[in-house]
């Protein structure tokens, strides 16, 4: 358990009379990244959510050593307020001192010139970084994202590989959901979630 | 905790005074509003029931169409704010909460926000009224109008939780205001003097409103009573925001 800061064992969850989620375990370890694939509407996202703790499973346990980080697949922000007040948000919510790690991340992903434009008028693209920032800035034990380069130009998506590396070198953990892997060899495992359990996804 | 509540306040007020619909609202339908009331009523006199001191009060047309136009228009704006920003916020304040920050702290401080713009509104409302039509007591109008529109603010938090989609709460606001401000009125509805009319909302802020703009009187259990419609209301509300920022397990 000690080298384990994700743990997830026989998580089972429907929605009404569909059972989306079977019996679904895996466990990470330290500084490892694992990509959990599916066609749409396999259960990922509610698998994420479960893991995150926004979501309460029918059966099973998750159990996370650390801090999370959670970035949901739409960006959930508030789109009528700056991107500086976004960060103030979730400063008070993780009680941190400082933005350095925000700053530093905002800087890597390039839209650091965007932080006092409404979230609103911005594009697709730079509201993912900022949920991305969001999901990061506390700099997590635990990383969940989802779909996390969604709309990137591939610039942003090897700046985003860039920062997912450095996390993963330090410790981190970090799952990724997608239904598009295109790199492989970035995932120390890849899963296949698939009528509700997982399993390895060598050769898919 | 404090700080907290400081924070969802600041930002509250922030990006609702960023919501340009409201603004243009109160800029351009408000003062036009009152301009096609003042049109479309005259100079004939017109008697209104004060409950509270049994007497009929006489005015002219032109002013209680004003009040009444005020109360409907104030409401509905302050409904559809309060509706809107529960319904954008829905997913980012259960973020939020997933990310630490404290669920009272949070709720408290969008519904002070809430309290403070209802306020802010009601003096608007009351200045732009005093363009049109002079009141005797204008604090007592103000506090009136604040009965109503906190009252508002508080069905537009608990439309934006329950209902499904934005327009139902839209369409429930707007029929509900329609409603409950026409049937105070007896320009055109021989009801308003009816018993009926005490079990709607805008029941009492119209008796504060034109006892202190037109018979110079004011009683003030009427606040008392109207502010406990917003508050019961507003626990209502509450209690749909709290269940609305539910996760499955708080955050480490």
């Amino acid at each position: 358990m000690e080298d384990t800061p994700l743990s997830v064992s026989h998580v089972a969850r429907a929605f009404g009379r569909h059972q989306v989620l079977r019996g679904v375990t895996f466990a990470a370890r330290h500084g490892q990244m694992v990509g959990i694939m599916g066609e749409n509407g396999a259960g990922k996202t509610t698998l994420l959510r479960i893991m995150a703790g926004l979501l309460r499973a029918d059966r099973g346990r998750v159990h996370v050593r650390g801090r999370i980080g959670y970035c949901p697949q739409e960006p959930q922000v508030h789109f009528g307020l700056t991107v500086d007040q976004n960060l103030e948000w979730f400063r008070a919510a993780y009680r941190l001192g400082t933005l350095t790690r925000a700053e530093a991340i905002m800087d890597l992903l390039a839209f650091r010139q965007h932080r006092r434009s409404l979230v609103g008028e911005l594009s697709g693209g730079t509201r993912q970084k900022l949920n991305l920032v969001l999901a990061l800035m506390h700099d997590p034990e635990v990383l969940l994202l989802d779909e996390p380069y969604q709309g990137f130009d591939w610039e942003t998506y090897l700046r985003f590989w860039g920062i997912a590396e450095e996390s993963r070198h330090r410790g981190r953990v970090i799952v990724i959901i997608s239904h598009l892997v295109f790199e492989r060899d970035r995932f120390d495992a890849l899963l296949w979630l698939h009528d509700g359990v997982l399993s390895p996804a060598a050769g898919r | 905790m404090i700080r907290q509540v400081g924070i969802a306040l600041r930002l509250t007020l922030i990006e609702q005074a960023h919501n340009r619909f409201a603004m243009l609202l109160l800029a351009v339908y408000l003062p036009t509003w009152y301009g096609v009331i003042y049109g479309l009523t005259d100079d004939a006199s017109i008697g209104f029931q004060l409950r509270a001191f049994h007497f009929f009060v006489a005015t002219s047309q032109h002013r209680l169409g004003l009040i009444t136009g005020m109360l409907n228009a104030t409401t509905l704006i302050m409904g559809f704010v309060s509706l809107s920003a529960v319904r954008r916020s829905a997913l980012v304040d259960q973020r939020l909460v997933l990310c630490g920050y404290s669920r009272g702290a949070l709720i408290l401080g969008r519904l002070v926000a809430f309290a403070v713009a209802s306020a802010l509104l009601s003096v608007y409302a009351v200045i732009v009224l005093e363009a049109f039509t002079p009141t005797q007591l204008p604090g007592v109008v103000v506090a009136g109008v604040f009965g109503a529109v906190l009252t508002y603010a508080a069905i537009g938090v608990l439309a934006g939780v329950i209902s499904r989609g934005d327009l139902e709460g839209f369409f429930f606001i707007i029929m509900l205001s329609l409603v409950d401000t026409f049937i105070q009125n007896p320009i055109g509805n021989p009801a308003a003097n009816r018993a009926v009319v005490e079990y709607f909302p805008s029941y009492l802020p119209m008796q504060i409103v034109v006892g202190g703009a037109i018979a110079n009187r004011v009683a003030w259990w009427q606040l008392g009573g109207s502010l406990g419609w917003a508050v019961g209301l507003g626990v209502l509300g509450l209690a749909g925001f709290w269940q609305r920022t539910r996760i499955a397990r708080l955050a480490p």
